[in-house]
């Protein structure tokens, strides 16, 4: 794999992502919500310094859920059908170079375009709160956006997956947004019924909570803003009693499988599909 | 430019060698065992109606899909070390992809995938006619510029085959000729030429050979004669004149040897392909007053 032309392909991906006009849409509706909540919520308690921030973390938690894992599935997903719809991919792959540094390539350039449309969200929110609340418990806030942007690398990688073997663009779309309505609703739903109705032992609960990235985010960061993990149920007792200080790292690690699990999947089915 | 500036192969390895090549779409056979080589410095033609397997082709050339069979594009296999294939090909698409960059982005990052020089990849585009356009988003292109920038940006790279699905198909009259005069300076420089084409002007202008496909068989191989004689009566002109010329109209396709018939201000005449300026000229000789004129072509293969 020739790095200069991984380069190349990133480049001209993150250029054309900053120059769409949805990278637009999903930067303002993103930066309007997450700095119009932050605002609200500072402004509805009299705290400052340290509470300000951490409260304020963790109540973006369930907004960040919803929004960062649709833009990132969304963005995902069209990266390659879109391409393969306008025949632009056939003429990239006619060029001199590999289907790898192209698979590699593009999504280097996507995951660049989403951390700086995250980033924007979160540096208003962030001066928000620095100029509303002081500087204190920064850290939870930072350690936040670095989980956030991990999150939004796993659904930018399941939604390059849907893309790889998606003829059209409105057909890799559908199943995103399906498989976002699973994570969000059917994740936490599903789990909570099936264990009610089969009596699940905690163990399998954890296990199949770690199934669904978004929860492990929700896991990974209500441990990092040190608020208690007994709001996540028996999983999250469980999980304590059995990793202890480990917990944040393997959630961590979870995440980070579903970075990087579905890229050579995705490679694979991108390599195979043969469409006329 | 040099004389001869592109080599496709060492010594006698054709430019391309295609062997035994089938490719079904599920039960579909959109190529059935085709056979063919084409020289280091040949242009050879794809000719066939909409589905016979031109599209199909270029595609197994360039190893953008699989297929049962050999194909050696400059001695490499294109699925097997598809980017030593590539390098050879400079492929020029009936419809140059429209992203939002500039012309100048574009030319900089072709020059980099095909590690050229960006200063000779710059000068493709004064090659074209087009170097003033460098600023230029490639969306607020006419099509005829897009076609330009499209063979500027294959020619980066100095490949030596260059691969062309309906060059002129997007191309006004004059963009159509100014390309073919291009390619033709191209050719004579030892540049290996295929390209598809929807029209017999173009082929008999640059084809050395012409492949005729038809349902995704090589139906037969012809030289760039037995290709007019093919196309023979294959083709009508239809002239539009004002009140009263009909006649004198008629009686000039007598004169040069041709049976037209007509009502009204509008006659028909099947001509060969290369035909159209001699019957024109002759009426405006005899002082017949043409409004309009158009020509169609009534078949693909031999009949």
């Amino acid at each position: 794999m020739d790095k200069t032309i991984v380069a190349a392909i990133a480049t001209k991906e993150a250029r054309i992502g900053l120059r769409n006009r949805w990278f637009a849409i999903y930067t303002i509706l993103f930066s309007v919500l997450i700095i119009g909540f932050v605002a609200f919520a500072l402004s509805g308690s009299n705290l400052t310094g340290q509470a300000g921030f951490g409260r304020t973390s963790a109540g973006l938690l369930n907004l960040l859920l919803l929004m960062v894992p649709l833009i990132a599935l969304t963005i995902g997903a069209q990266l390659i059908a879109s391409e393969r719809q306008d025949r632009s991919l056939d003429y990239l792959l006619a060029q001199p170079l590999t289907a790898l540094e192209v698979y590699v390539g593009k999504f280097i350039g996507a995951a660049i375009s989403l951390m700086l449309m995250l980033l924007i969200g979160f540096g208003g929110a962030g001066a928000v709160m620095a100029f509303r609340g002081g500087a204190g418990g920064a850290g939870g806030f930072l350690m936040l956006v670095a989980l956030t942007l991990m999150l939004g690398l796993a659904m930018l990688s399941v939604g390059y997956l849907i893309s790889s073997f998606s003829r059209q663009t409105a057909a890799a779309l559908g199943i995103a947004l399906t498989l976002w309505l699973m994570f969000v609703i059917a994740g936490d739903l599903g789990i909570m019924g099936s264990s009610m109705v089969l009596g699940m032992s905690p163990e399998t609960l954890l296990s199949l909570t770690a199934l669904n990235p978004l929860n492990v985010y929700k896991m990974a960061s209500v441990d990092l803003l040190h608020t208690s993990l007994d709001v996540l149920g028996p999983a999250g007792i469980y999980a304590v009693d059995q990793f202890g200080s480990a917990f944040s790292y393997l959630m961590l690690g979870l995440l980070a499988l579903w970075i990087l699990v579905p890229l050579p999947i995705g490679y694979w089915l991108f390599k195979r599909t043969d469409f006329q | 430019m040099n004389d001869r500036l592109y080599s496709a192969s060492e010594g006698n390895v054709p430019a391309i060698a295609v062997t035994g090549v089938s490719k079904y779409y599920g039960q579909f056979p959109a190529l059935n065992n085709i056979s063919f080589e084409i020289g280091a410095g040949e242009s050879a033609a794809l000719w066939g109606p909409n589905g016979a397997g031109k599209t199909t082709i270029m595609r197994c050339l360039l190893g953008l899909t699989k297929y049962q069979g050999d194909i050696a594009v400059a001695g490499h296999d294109p699925v097997a070390a598809g980017q030593q294939a590539r390098s050879a090909i400079g492929y020029v698409p009936q419809d140059l992809p429209v992203q939002p960059m500039t012309v100048g982005e574009m030319v900089a990052f072709i020059a980099k995938i095909k590690r050229a020089k960006l200063r000779d990849s710059l000068d493709r585009l004064s090659l074209l006619g087009i170097e003033n356009q460098v600023d230029k988003e490639i969306r607020a292109l006419s099509g005829g510029m897009r076609q330009r920038l499209a063979l500027a940006l294959a020619l980066i790279g100095n490949p030596s085959i260059l691969l062309l699905d309906e060059p002129t198909a997007s191309l006004d009259a004059k963009g159509r000729a100014d390309l073919l005069q291009l390619l033709h300076r191209l050719k004579g420089q030892g540049m290996t030429l295929v390209f598809s084409s929807h029209r017999p002007e173009d082929v008999l202008a640059l084809a050395d050979r012409i492949l005729m496909l038809d349902g995704g068989v090589l139906s037969e191989e012809q030289s760039p004669g037995a290709f007019k004689s093919t196309l023979g009566s294959q083709s009508r002109l239809v002239v539009f004149l004002r009140n009263g010329h009909r006649q004198v109209a008629l009686d000039t396709l007598t004169e040069i040897g041709l049976a037209g018939s007509g009502e009204g201000k509008v006659i028909s005449v099947p001509i060969r392909v290369d035909q159209k300026a001699e019957v024109l000229s002759a009426m405006a000789r005899n002082g017949v007053d043409i409004e309009d004129f158009d020509w169609e072509q009534y078949a693909w293969t031999k009949q």
